[in-house]
């Protein structure tokens, strides 16, 4: 009998840019998926938070299963914590180096953005 | 930069410009008027089904904006999805175009593209023949206007 090796489930990293509060952003995201596609997905898409860059940018993980769900998600959360998706990544660290030439631009759009 | 980038008249201009533009309406009640390009949805009801039926073909944009989708929740929400899905079989049975715009007022409204084909694989439509779409109604209609040389 071939051996096959247990695989891990595969991880996409969103940037998000939302001007609220990490963790206020993700439990809006939770009930959002749950509101929209049912509690077990929501579940099912291990949405984690990960990292916070600066105030405004946030990174975000999930199944890259249900890739498609959780960006509808984001795109469809209220007006008054509305998150943008800048960029989504296989690996964080690429999503890292990606992250500083965003910023920048960002900060000369928004003119808020810190350099940390 | 400028050339890139289309204006939304409420009027059409009674002399030829130098910019490109479409002239949009937010009232479906204007479905019927000739110089009309585009219109924005923003209640939906038997009367613009009958309307959009009755609107002779001449490659209308249907506009739904993500900022109004953002506004519902939950069996609304839905709702709204399945109306998309109709307006989109409804605008290829006739000629029309669906137009699925962000409605932003601040960057922190924007859409990327990639949230713009999530959306659409959502409502069953196939993000690569809408985009395609899309870029050939916006060329049809940008096309066809006489422009003023600015020299």
């Amino acid at each position: 009998m071939p051996v096959t090796l247990k695989r891990r489930y595969k991880r996409r990293y969103i940037l998000v840019l939302c001007n609220s509060s990490s963790e206020e952003l993700i439990s809006i995201t939770r009930s959002k998926a749950a509101d929209m596609f049912g509690y077990v997905l929501a579940q099912k898409a291990f949405l984690k938070l990960i990292d916070k860059i600066g105030p405004d940018l946030h990174v975000i993980r999930c199944r890259s299963e249900f890739l498609g769900e959780v960006l509808c998600v984001l795109t469809l959360i209220d007006n008054e914590h509305s998150a943008v998706v800048l960029d989504i990544s296989g690996t964080l660290r690429s999503l890292r180096t990606r992250v500083v030439i965003k910023k920048n631009v960002l900060g000369t759009v928004l003119g808020t953005i810190t350099k940390s | 930069m400028e050339a890139n980038v289309i204006r939304l008249l409420k009027k059409k201009p009674l002399a030829s410009t130098t910019f490109p533009y479409l002239v949009a309406s937010n009232n479906y009640h204007d479905l019927a008027s000739k110089d009309l390009d585009l219109v924005e949805i923003t209640d939906i009801d038997q009367q613009f089904y009958e309307m959009l039926k009755h609107t002779p073909s001449k490659k209308l944009g249907i506009e739904i904006t993500v900022s109004r989708l953002r506004a519902t929740n939950g069996q609304k929400l839905a709702k709204n999805i399945a109306l998309i899905k109709a307006i989109h079989s409804l605008t290829e049975k006739y000629g029309n175009q669906l137009v699925l715009t962000s409605g932003a007022s601040s960057v922190f409204e924007m859409v990327s593209g990639r949230c713009f084909d999530a959306l659409l694989k959502l409502c069953d439509i196939k993000p690569e023949t809408y985009w395609i779409s899309l870029n050939n109604w916006l060329e049809h209609k940008i096309s066809m206007r006489c422009y003023a040389c600015d020299a």
